[in-house]
């Protein structure tokens, strides 16, 4: 579980990271995995240091480990949302991306052989809205308290 | 800058203040109207400082900055938990909600935005909450429906329109509210694909339709017929007077005004890094990056002008939430705190999260109040 203060976060990431496991380094981005539920997860160059028009871009201080813990805290909590989507937050208050965004998205991935991947997204705009399902697990789940939620669904954050 | 506070605890997620009282939703879903005047005349016995208290919370129009009765005003005033109940009439109303997302008050009637829902409900002044008794329960005396089915951000009242922002599923407005009729319902219509805020900026209404989009919408704008009891909600009368005037239809956008209103809010930012924009009365107010506010002012008097971008004030102390406006300044929501910006300098006000802060910029009585709802106290602040 992601803890929600940085120095939390690093010092967690760190001692939890599988010691073992490297990530594989491909021309487009860093392939993390598999993890326990046999999921791949890749660390996209372009939502980092080599950035395109119309894509997000994480903040350099949320590294591509926590990326990928990130993505398995989802995965292990089931932040899934129907369309197959994992939604990931560290508390709704933490900065994620470069223009603000505190989520983030992994698109669904139905193909066992295609790594999964993931970017940060803000609530606020309207192509991104936190599902009710996502918020009621980020609720159960003690990241979230109810004036984050209101601030969620009010499209605050 | 001068504050003065008056605190309620107590687990509630909205407040508005209207008429006397400061109405209140709570986490379970009751609504609370709270008696200021009554627990004002009660607390102090005095009844010149009774008399200050009282303007300062509830007839602020009254009150001269510097004059005898501010400074017999203590700065904070606490209640407790059965003094909050004491003064309050409480209406089971059962709201289904997990989040209340909006609320207004507006000729007699509230309109509350959840996440699944907006409801309609009776308010009243205190005349018509004379025979439910303080500190009492009552059922069933709101009434409610709902009006509207999905998940409503924002309201905005004015003009006899109410405007509803509903995110993806677009922008909506009900005309008719200045309506007399104890059964008029509002009807929404939708105006825009997408809205995450709604203004009345001069004769135009004004939609956010994404983070850093503005649309301005042509109404009909026109001077209302004269009614048998236009003074019966005088609280409603801004110093403009507007609500002499009606709106009952919205038209079509005003593209050209809307390309201006873009080119001033990007170009108030050489780099075109602006993370939102908020609308206000007159202006709109960018946020940058690094929480740097700007005004574009859009009007000349009551008129619409060319979009103008102002300079930048100091940053705020964080990301910024929401804003309103308040009489000293612009009031910011930020994650952990609320600030005023008065005189240049930010102002801590609020020292925790809130689920809502407003202003009352429109309102005849209120214009100097701010209310702040946090996890377990409400505070009523006002500030000169």
């Amino acid at each position: 579980m992601i803890i929600a203060t940085w120095g939390s976060i690093w010092q967690k990431t760190l001692v939890g990271k599988r010691e073992n496991e490297m990530p594989e380094i491909e021309p487009d981005g860093f392939v993390y995995g598999p993890n326990d539920s046999g999921k791949k997860y890749k660390s996209l160059n372009y939502h980092r240091h080599m950035p395109r028009p119309g894509k997000t871009r994480w903040i350099d201080l949320f590294t591509r480990d926590h990326e990928y813990e990130l993505f398995d805290t989802c995965d292990k909590n089931s932040w899934i949302c129907v369309d197959g989507n994992y939604w990931g937050t560290l508390d709704g208050k933490i900065r994620l991306g470069v223009s603000d965004e505190r989520f983030s998205f992994c698109p669904s991935n139905t193909n066992p052989l295609v790594p999964w991947h993931g970017y940060p997204v803000r609530g606020s705009g309207k192509d991104y809205q936190v599902p009710e399902s996502i918020l009621d697990a980020w609720l159960r789940d003690g990241i979230i308290n109810n004036i984050i939620a209101k601030r969620i669904r009010s499209a605050k954050i | 800058m001068i504050a003065k506070r008056l605190s309620l605890p107590g687990n509630f997620v909205e407040g508005f203040v209207y008429f006397d009282f400061l109405w209140l939703i709570s986490a379970e879903g009751d609504v609370w109207a709270f008696d200021i005047l009554k627990f004002v005349e009660d607390r102090f016995p005095d009844p010149k400082v009774a008399e200050a208290v009282q303007l300062a919370f509830a007839r602020n129009d009254q009150l001269e900055f510097g004059g005898v009765e501010l400074r017999l005003v203590p700065d904070h005033i606490e209640l407790c938990a059965a003094e909050v109940e004491q003064y309050s009439r409480i209406f089971d109303t059962k709201l289904d909600f997990k989040s209340i997302l909006d609320m207004r008050c507006y000729y007699g009637r509230a309109f509350i935005a959840t996440d699944r829902s907006i409801k309609q409900l009776d308010v009243f002044g205190r005349d018509a909450l004379a025979h439910v008794p303080s500190g009492r329960r009552a059922n069933g005396q709101l009434g409610g429906d709902i009006v509207h089915d999905g998940r409503c951000i924002q309201f905005r009242c004015q003009y006899g329109i109410v405007s509803a922002s509903c995110t993806k599923d677009g922008g909506f407005y009900a005309s008719g509210a200045l309506s007399n009729d104890k059964g008029w319902r509002a009807r929404f219509k939708k105006f825009s694909e997408a809205s995450f805020a709604t203004e009345f900026i001069a004769d135009r209404l004004t939609n956010v339709p994404d983070l850093v989009e503005v649309e301005f919408f042509k109404t009909d704008y026109h001077r209302k017929d004269a009614g048998p009891d236009d003074d019966a909600f005088e609280n409603e009368t801004t110093d403009e007077g507007d609500e002499k005037f009606e709106i009952t239809d919205v038209t079509e956008t005003d593209e050209a005004f809307g390309k201006s209103a873009s080119r001033a809010i990007l170009g108030a930012d050489r780099q075109g890094r602006i993370s939102r924009v908020f609308l206000s009365k007159n202006v709109l107010f960018t946020v940058d990056f690094e929480h740097r506010v700007r005004t574009v002012r859009l009007t000349e008097g009551q008129n619409l002008a060319v979009p103008k971008s102002g300079r930048p004030f100091a940053p705020a102390p964080g990301p910024i939430l929401a804003m309103t406006s308040s009489a000293v300044g612009m009031v910011a929501e930020l994650d952990d705190a609320v600030f005023v910006l008065s005189e240049g300098r930010w102002h801590e006000i609020f020292e925790e999260p809130v689920y809502s802060v407003r202003g009352y910029p429109s309102s005849k009585w209120y214009r100097k109040l701010t209310t702040a709802v946090g996890d377990e106290r409400v505070d009523l602040i006002f500030m000169i």
